[in-house]
């Protein structure tokens, strides 16, 4: 099991790139080890969703920074971040029951196989 | 204006953040990220500076981004540690500290950011990557801080990195070891960087330790040893003073010492000055007045009272005549 602490609202900028390098609804901010995070307090910007059947190891992918890599003029590689996940938890595919469990108790657990149902690649669009 | 104060604990279980507890509503969150994540906020509309202290014994894992805030020369970032949080100038595996495998530790996008008293490590082996990099955090500032590799893959990594033009940095009083190289700016023009009082110790990437394209990157009071090529590039000779290296000919400025400086424990990691040292001991220029970034103390913050030194530690001399090397009083409980 691990526990998937979720940005619960957006962060906003004036900027345009910056606003879209912040952290939007639904993205997966960090996997923790089973049982590491407590219900967050009311008032904070995350939930957190306990998945069964992945380890954190498996987990950890889903903390992919969007990125760009481009070689430097004096052709080092690099890359600048475009989104802070790849990653996240698609809100409009949520249920009603779980978007209201969310609200009133920040937290659910569901198994690796509902999470897929909801977990999207921003990318490429895809599921789980 | 107020200053906003945050916490980071790697034994929480996630809180507010504003306390340093490790459990319960206020408690801190549970690491650099989170904290990022949850405070990221226009300080300038709010007319607020903001800390985070950050404390824990178990390492903080996972990589972090400063990104989207709003800042000013007024309303800025810290993230430091505190007493409980911060090493005493070697390595320690109880202290907090950010440790990646095979990830940049730290992004800094953002202006105005200071970082004060980290411990930074790379256990993996993924190849080229930088450790701390500060593309687009303009006027961005480092001291206090140790930053080191642990697996042999030394020469392709930079402890810090800028590739963006307008950009300037200040990093003091840092300690940075077994690495490819210490610094790089990839920057066609506008890269500025001041490096006080630093140690690099086995830093051997051919295109040097610490560097610099364009003539922008001033060395004060800064040790190259055991490197492959100490200082290197097209760097200040103007500005800088008062460098040392082990290679002939390499210490860039005024007043250069060419030698291999006697540190009280090199295979133990311990970097700071022996009493036989002959080649940084009150040897350094006096930056307490420096016209671009004044400061006064030491990597452990014990203050620089005498003839200054080369490098990040401050040697003390005890009144009496008697030397007491600067860990002995941390260690032994001993106060000058």
């Amino acid at each position: 099991m691990a526990d998937f602490l979720i940005m619960a609202k957006d962060k906003t900028h004036t900027d345009p790139e910056k606003d879209a390098r912040c952290y939007k609804r639904g993205d997966i901010v960090e996997v923790f080890e089973h049982g590491k995070m407590q219900v967050p307090p009311i008032g904070s910007p995350f939930i957190l969703v306990r998945v069964t059947g992945i380890t954190k190891a498996q987990a950890d992918q889903y903390m992919e920074e969007d990125k760009e890599a481009f070689i430097t003029p004096k052709l080092e590689p690099d890359y600048i971040m475009v989104r802070r996940r790849v990653y996240n938890i698609d809100y409009t595919l949520l249920p009603l029951a779980i978007i209201n469990k969310l609200r009133d108790g920040r937290f659910i657990e569901i198994s690796l196989l509902q999470a897929k149902n909801f977990i999207r690649n921003k990318v490429t669009g895809e599921l789980g | 204006m107020a200053e906003i104060v945050r916490y980071v604990n790697t034994a929480s279980s996630g809180g507010d953040g504003t306390t340093n507890a490790t459990s319960g509503v206020n408690a801190a969150y549970a690491s650099l990220n989170s904290w990022e994540a949850a405070e990221n906020a226009d300080l300038v509309t709010a007319t607020n500076t903001h800390t985070v202290i950050c404390e824990g014994s178990a390492a903080d894992g996972n990589p972090v981004t400063i990104d989207g805030w709003i800042t000013n020369a007024t309303y800025y970032i810290t993230i430091r540690t505190d007493a409980a949080g911060r090493h005493t100038g070697i390595w320690s595996p109880s202290k907090y500290r950010l440790s990646m495998n095979g990830v940049t530790a730290l992004t800094v996008n953002e202006a105005y950011t200071r970082c004060y008293g980290l411990q930074i490590e790379d256990y993996g082996t993924a190849g080229y990557h930088n450790f701390i990099n500060h593309n687009l955090g303009n006027f961005f500032i480092f001291g206090y801080g140790i930053i080191r590799k642990t697996t042999s893959d030394l020469g392709v990594h930079n402890a810090f990195y800028a590739a963006t033009s307008g950009n300037t940095a200040y990093i003091f009083n840092t300690l940075i070891y077994d690495m490819g190289r210490v610094n790089y700016d990839d920057s066609g023009a506008g890269v500025f960087q001041y490096w006080y009082n630093c140690t690099a110790q086995n830093v051997t990437a051919s295109a040097g330790a610490f560097h610099s394209w364009g003539n922008r990157g001033v060395f004060k009071n800064c040790i190259a040893q055991d490197c492959t090529n100490g200082f290197a590039g097209n760097i200040n000779t103007t500005d800088s003073t008062n460098n040392c290296s082990d290679i002939v000919s390499d210490a860039p400025g005024a007043n250069p010492q060419t030698g291999v400086v006697t540190f009280t424990n090199k295979a133990g990691d311990d970097f700071s000055l022996s009493a036989s040292d002959a080649y940084a001991k009150d040897l350094g220029t006096d930056l307490s007045a420096d016209a671009i970034f004044p400061f006064s103390d030491d990597i452990i913050g014990v203050p620089r009272s005498d003839t200054w030194d080369i490098g990040a530690f401050a040697y003390i001399t005890a009144s009496g005549g008697s030397v007491i090397p600067i860990f002995m009083k941390h260690y032994k409980g001993l106060r000058i």
